[in-house]
């Protein structure tokens, strides 16, 4: 037999000098590097929203990575925002009681592509009457469309959406876009339904406007006309519009807006603590009643034995998929059931069977002999025999648990409130990601989940080409 | 007053076949400073005495009766707990047979033969290291040794720390099982030297296990000729070596090959009996050159002076 590695940094040490160990190490060392810089990209603020559909409503849906237009000379739309101190604001007053209130906004818009959608949102006070407001569309080309005439409904703090792309009661904005566009000379549409307003605001003069897959994009210079009436003298109005982009981020967003580069990071560290976590505690207690079990031996064993056998047979992922459906769960008590159903598990009769060898070699009758307690023996002797095994087992388990709780999580039974990886594929899935294209929604999360399990993988062999003699390459 | 005295130890493995007798009755007694070797063929019974004597049982323990007083006292009588605190390395303890592997593979030499200190005497680590390292140097080996792995050592190394571990806490008995048997014969001479210096220094008394007659001859006071569980033949090194009672201990003698010697080595025909169902009477008689009709039944040990269980000592014909 080989000599035995001694010791844990002696064994870091060899694993790190084979090319699977310093590849598992470098992706490791990369992940906890992207889960130190985490708190600094996204702090925990951000994440917390994560299920709170209102906190990403700025973002546009289903967008692409941004960085794709690296790869095409079209350069993508971006999103525009207008916030409310962006906004020029003018005031005057007519008479007593009417006050007019211009707010104008201008932006430049340099992309190829059409904008995904737009909003314009007003937020005012009044003191008897509502305000009447209307919106002018500016474009590049000199031509004014106005967009909005009506009543604001909300008053502040409630923001008031102005209806702007399809009908509604205050305003028909096809319409009105329609009837701008053919009379500077577009081809009329059959169907109202398809004229989308922010791809005709923002398209070229010709015939095309209307037809969202062939009209141009106009680019240039644009401004927004926001002219209220007011009829108190103390109302106020403020404006913010956004233009929303095609792409976003470096990883999209989903259907909700959220930014997927958020979720994807924020994912790293649950995945790395719930495998870690849900590996170290599970490893030890396997470790220690299967040493347990063999030394003491007997009745004790034999219950360990067969709590190991029935725990081994009962199927974990149904009863967490029953729990889930029964209860609001968090990680935190999946990780406790995940744990609790691996007590003792498949390691426990492997380390039974170490122990039972090293049990009966000499040192430990000899230190049986100069009246060592059993539980130095146990502790001493016999565990630290059973660590070349356990540590490759360590690091070959994580993925194991990892792939466990995405799978909960895909299932939508994982923690509702945490971004996961296999939630975010879960919401890809039944949103129909790939169905409609949205590849970055399911490539990324399920790159982040391939290259943890990877890592951890790659150190489980070099652990095991270490610690293993009959694996070692002299 | 002897330091330590067995009466009628015995000590039967169980098997499937039925119980192996492998200590049957043994009976000695062993001053302070005194060295007693016990010497048999494999499988005699010599390794399961020393287990009977410091209690270091298999699971299978079938029977384990008999007495071992140990300064006075009985040790038999105490309870596990009691033997493994005030017996275990307090009063006798042991070097084993094959010190390769009676070393802890994840633990430093150092630490190792520290540790009965830690165990009973609940020792600082600093005290501990202390005296190991004053044990490393009394049997001759340089203090590093202390901070190095066992399988950074030779053979004859690890067999010395085995020795310095058994002597950490000045033990009044050691038991030595079998302590050079692996080992070249130069490195032999080495440890018999080291063992000699030790019982002179701290008067210790050993019970010197081997089957090495010649080895024994070095270290011995007196001699015990062991033979399918039994004491055949026991009296002083000058009784046993020059004028051997029992045949079985004189067969033994013959066996032993001398440097460029004249006489060529003898062997024993057969094979030693069966402990589960040994030969009624005298063990040795099936193979005895000198058997008559008497050996069928159990001869007594002690003729006089002389201890030597063979019938033939009645007529005075031996």
């Amino acid at each position: 037999m080989a000599t035995p590695i001694v010791g844990t940094r002696a064994a870091v040490r060899d694993a790190l000098r084979t090319k699977s160990g310093l590849f598992g190490f470098g992706m490791l060392a990369f992940i906890i590097a992207t889960v130190i810089v985490i708190p600094f990209i996204a702090p925990y603020d951000v994440v917390r929203a994560w299920a709170d559909v209102a906190a990403w409503t700025d973002n546009p849906r289903n967008a692409a990575p941004d960085w794709i237009d690296a790869f095409d000379d079209r350069k993508q739309s971006r999103n525009i925002i207008l916030d409310w101190n962006d906004f020029n604001k003018g005031e005057s007053n007519t008479s007593q009681n009417l006050k007019i209130i211009i707010l104008q906004g201008r932006w430049e818009f340099p992309y190829h592509t059409f904008p995904s959608n737009y909003r314009l949102q007003i937020r005012a006070t009044w003191a008897s009457t509502p305000i009447q407001i209307a919106v002018d569309w500016r474009r590049p080309d000199d031509e004014t469309v106005r967009i909005f005439e009506g009543l604001v409904t909300r008053q502040a703090p409630e923001i008031d959406v102005l209806p702007l792309t399809a009908d509604d009661p205050r305003n028909d904005p096809q319409d009105r876009v329609r009837d701008w566009a053919v009379s500077v000379g577009a081809d009329d549409v059959d169907s109202l339904r398809d004229v989308r307003p922010y791809v005709t605001l923002y398209a070229a003069q010709g015939g095309q406007m209307l037809d969202p897959n062939r009209a141009s994009v106009l680019r240039g210079r644009y401004s927004l006309t926001i002219t209220a009436i007011a009829r108190n003298l103390t109302d106020t109005l403020e404006a913010r519009f956004t233009s929303f982009g095609q792409v976003y981020g470096l990883a999209g967003t989903d259907h909700l807006g959220r930014d997927l580069f958020v979720g994807i990071i924020w994912g790293a560290p649950v995945a790395l603590a719930f495998g870690t976590a849900a590996v170290f505690i599970t490893v030890l207690s396997q470790v220690i009643l299967g040493a347990l079990g063999a030394y003491y031996g007997r009745r004790f064993d034999e219950v360990i034995q067969r709590a190991t056998d029935f725990f081994i047979i009962i199927p974990v992922l149904p009863i967490l998929i029953l729990i889930g459906q029964l209860y609001e769960v968090t990680i935190v008590i999946i990780l406790t059931i995940v744990i609790l159903f691996n007590i003792v598990g498949g390691t426990t009769k492997v380390v039974r069977s170490i122990t039972l060898q090293v049990r009966e070699e000499l040192y430990v009758e000899a230190a049986r002999s100069y009246g060592a307690s059993r539980r130095r023996i146990l502790f001493r002797y016999i565990i630290p025999r059973t660590m070349p095994y356990t540590f490759a087992l360590l690091s070959l388990s994580v993925p194991s648990f990892i792939f466990l709780e995405a799978s909960l999580s895909f299932l939508g039974l994982g923690d509702p409130v945490l971004p996961t990886w296999g939630a975010i594929m879960g919401d890809a899935s039944r949103n129909g990601a790939l169905y409609n294209g949205l590849w970055w929604w399911i490539a990324f999360p399920a790159s982040g989940i391939v290259f943890t399990t990877v890592a951890f993988a790659f150190l489980g062999y070099a652990f095991d080409k270490v610690l293993n003699p009959r694996l070692r390459e002299e | 007053m002897a330091l330590l005295d067995v009466k009628e130890l015995s000590l039967y493995y169980r098997t499937s076949r039925g119980p192996v007798k492998a200590v049957d009755g043994i009976s000695f007694e062993l001053g302070e400073g005194e060295t007693l070797a016990v010497v048999g063929e494999s499988g005699c019974g010599k390794t399961s005495m020393a287990s009977a004597i410091l209690r270091v049982l298999p699971r299978n323990v079938h029977r384990y009766t008999g007495e071992v007083r140990l300064g006075g006292t009985n040790v038999m009588e105490y309870s596990n707990e009691e033997f493994r605190t005030k017996v275990r390395w307090r009063g006798i303890s042991m070097v084993f047979q094959g010190a390769m592997n009676s070393l802890n593979p994840v633990m430093k030499v150092g630490y190792q033969v520290g540790e009965p200190l830690l165990v009973h005497l609940d020792a600082s680590r600093d005290e501990m290291d202390e005296q190991a390292r004053q044990a490393l140097r009394s049997v001759r080996l340089p203090e590093y040794i202390a901070d190095r792995y066992p399988h950074e050592l030779s053979g004859g190394m690890k067999q010395r720390v085995v020795i310095a571990m058994a002597l950490i806490m000045k033990p009044k008995l050691v038991i030595l099982d079998e302590p050079t048997s692996a080992l070249d014969v130069m490195t032999q001479a080495n440890i018999i030297n080291v063992l000699k210096r030790l019982k002179r220094e701290a008067r210790l008394s050993y019970v010197f296990i081997t089957h090495d007659l010649a080895l024994a001859s070095e270290l011995a006071d007196r001699v015990a000729i062991m033979y399918a569980g039994k004491i055949v033949e026991i009296g002083t090194a000058e009784q046993v070596y020059r004028d051997a009672k029992h045949p079985y201990t004189r067969l033994l003698l013959s066996s032993v090959p001398l440097l460029r010697g004249i006489r060529t080595p003898e062997s024993i025909p057969g094979t030693p009996p069966d402990l589960i169902n040994p030969p009624k009477g005298c063990r040795f008689r099936p193979r005895c050159p000198q058997a008559f009709e008497r050996c069928t039944e159990e001869p007594p040990l002690a003729w006089g002076d002389r201890l030597a269980a063979c019938w033939l000592m009645e007529g005075g014909a031996a």
